[in-house]
């Protein structure tokens, strides 16, 4: 019997001894072998221990995707470490809150990522040493290249971790105006990658697509479900999720058999002319999540791609994924919202009214999740850690401790669950979590704000767009000037095309700012307004 | 061809990326680098639709032809002269 796994890295260690010269990744026509990528990462972590870091330290990855994010990933967590990937994309200003945030002293970064480096030292941000990078003057940082790495020894340093420790940390949209960090354990992610990789029976033959970038808790799955697999990981580099015939191209010629990824991408590639010259009779399985996805949409798809088995996998960051829903047939021409499904084994779901008592089923209530795949918690902050979880006191006088999603749901006559919106004002656009109260509280942010509102409205592709209005304090200031305000500090995907000025908002009779009449008002005129 | 690409410079700069402080030539790879993101290619598609009164199918939506502003000028160049000729 193979040594049992306790932590995520051990996943590649033993792939590395059953299949060494399987290829656990994939990018940009190159490959690296399991034994490959333990060694590369066990040198990295060498690395990392003899710069000084102590287990438990976050370690940043500042990287495109690409073969060094699997190396970095896991190197860090073999030195005892937890990753925190950091949007290569993001505006300057909210990666270096996250460093700041979680207090990241080391980085991984690659010659691509230099400008973002190149604007945190300017932001006098402190890193003790940035791995990945050789020889750039332009950098007041120590930097530890990719040939130093090598010449370390191929096996992992000693490091106390146990399975309770932390391994990575993923930021998201936070309602108060800046990101929070959403703490996974070995436990917690080792435990999605079992109950993933059973659920889809993933093994050795499989090519699993790698769509998410690695700040994105889809790309989990990838990584760790592929890893207990001993499957192949094909990372999708980021230009070309955003071309649907290219992604087309490369589903076909990586001959993918599992694609996981956000519903857009799903409705992309069913537009007419871009499957039609495609083979992908490869494709056993197409995983989606992240947001509903349309009924007709999902149709022309499954049209499309009649051989392969649709799920619709739901789940927050904060729990990996919960319940799914497996489509046994084509839908029907009805538009009921695609059921999120039933709980995975091992996971226990309520839905429960506002005192926490269960509800009958068929009402809506709040989706509380108790499972082991659960974050331990946000970074640094009790105040919301107080609030995301309930506890059941039953047993032994011992709480069961469940994670309240905030997602308010019923449970269908087939005992599946269905998904109805939330109970506060997060949302998701193209895939992406993005909580409105942020943008608007960035948005007031401005000194020439007086007041600020930000909703979202339906859009063509079956997503939310986001919509920003705002009072001014006097009226030199235009949309363009706010939308670069936003810019500065959201990630691209939170920032709404223009903010549309006004002298006044609709109100409700208690005075409060009335955002549905704003959209409704938002219907009859689309955002032409360009600043 | 010119005015084509001044029109693209100046919608990736200003309604793309006005505020941040980048500035795009017409031969930096926006996309590959990031600067454009995937909801900008969509917004990139409709100005060129509106603005040029051409339509891009979506199979003509690719890394190659929307690698650069250049190559975005070069292929809207075709479509025009292939709507011209038809």
């Amino acid at each position: 019997m193979p040594p049992h796994v306790y932590l995520l890295p051990q996943l590649v260690e033993r792939a590395a001894e059953t299949r060494p010269d399987g290829d656990a990744l994939r990018c940009r026509g190159q490959a690296l072998t399991y034994s490959q990528l333990y060694e590369r990462a066990s040198a990295l972590a060498n690395g990392l221990v003899e710069s000084g870091m102590q287990p438990g330290d976050r370690v940043g990855i500042l990287l495109n995707k690409g073969l060094e994010s699997a190396v970095a990933l896991y190197g860090i967590m073999l030195a005892g470490g937890v990753y925190v990937p950091l949007d290569p994309f993001a505006p300057s200003a909210r990666t270096e809150f996250v460093i700041r945030d979680c207090g990241i002293r080391r980085l991984v970064a690659g010659p691509r990522t230099t400008p973002a480096l190149e604007a945190l030292a300017r932001a006098g941000v402190e890193i003790e040493t940035v791995f990945g990078l050789a020889d750039h003057e332009s950098l007041p940082f120590p930097l530890v290249g990719w040939d130093a790495i090598g010449a370390l020894p191929p096996v992992p340093p000693t490091v106390a971790t146990t399975e309770l420790d932390l391994c990575y940390i993923l930021y998201t949209s936070g309602s108060t105006g800046t990101p929070k960090g959403i703490m996974h354990t070995h436990r917690s992610a080792l435990a999605w990658a079992e109950v993933s990789a059973a659920a889809y029976d993933l093994g050795p033959a499989d090519v699993i697509s790698n769509y998410a970038p690695l700040h994105f808790d889809l790309s989990t799955l990838d990584y760790f479900a592929g890893a207990k697999a001993g499957a192949t990981t094909t990372i999708i580099p980021e230009e070309i999720t955003k071309f649907p015939a290219s992604l087309a191209s490369l589903l076909a010629d990586e001959r993918l058999t599992v694609f996981y990824t956000v519903p857009m991408a799903l409705i992309q590639l069913a537009q007419p002319g871009i499957l039609d010259e495609h083979d992908l009779d490869a494709l056993r399985l197409v995983l989606f999540g992240g947001e509903p996805m349309p009924l007709k949409h999902l149709r022309r798809i499954m049209e499309r791609i009649p051989h392969a088995e649709f799920v619709n996998v739901y789940g927050p960051t904060e729990v990996n994924g919960c319940t799914h829903h497996r489509i046994d047939a084509i839908p029907a021409e009805d538009d009921e919202p695609l059921p999120i499904g039933h709980p995975y084994p091992n996971v226990e779901a309520l839905v429960v009214d506002e005192r926490s008592e269960p509800v009958p089923d068929g009402e809506p209530g709040e989706l509380l999740i108790r499972t082991p795949t659960m974050m331990r918690g946000y970074w640094a902050r009790q105040d919301l850690n107080e609030g995301a979880f309930y506890e059941r006191t039953p047993f032994g006088g011992l709480p069961e401790v469940f994670h309240r999603t905030g997602d308010l749901v019923r449970t269908g006559a087939d005992g599946a669950l269905r998904f109805l919106g939330r109970k506060d004002r997060q949302i998701k656009s193209r895939g992406y979590r993005v909580e409105l109260d942020e943008v608007e509280a960035v948005l007031l942010s401005h000194p020439a704000v007086h007041e600020a509102a930000v909703y979202a409205m339906p859009d063509a592709e079956g997503s939310l767009e986001i919509r920003a209005e705002a009072i001014p304090v006097s009226g030199d200031v235009d949309s363009a000037e706010l939308v670069g305000h936003l810019r500065r500090s959201l990630p691209s995907y939170a920032v709404p095309a223009a903010v549309r000025l006004r002298e006044s908002f609709p109100r409700t009779s208690s005075g409060k700012i009335d955002r549905l009449a704003m959209q409704a008002d938002s219907v009859e005129a689309p955002a032409a307004v360009r600043g | 061809m010119e005015s084509t690409q001044a029109a693209l410079l100046r919608f990736v700069n200003e309604d793309l990326l006005g505020g941040t402080g980048g500035a795009a030539g017409s031969d930096d790879e926006i996309v590959l680098d990031g600067t454009v993101d995937s909801l900008g290619v969509a917004r990139l598609i409709g100005f060129m639709e509106s603005e040029f009164d051409v339509a891009v199918p979506a199979e003509d939506v690719t890394i190659e032809n929307f690698r650069s502003i250049t190559t975005m000028a070069a292929y809207l160049h075709q479509r025009v002269e292939s709507k011209a000729a038809s």
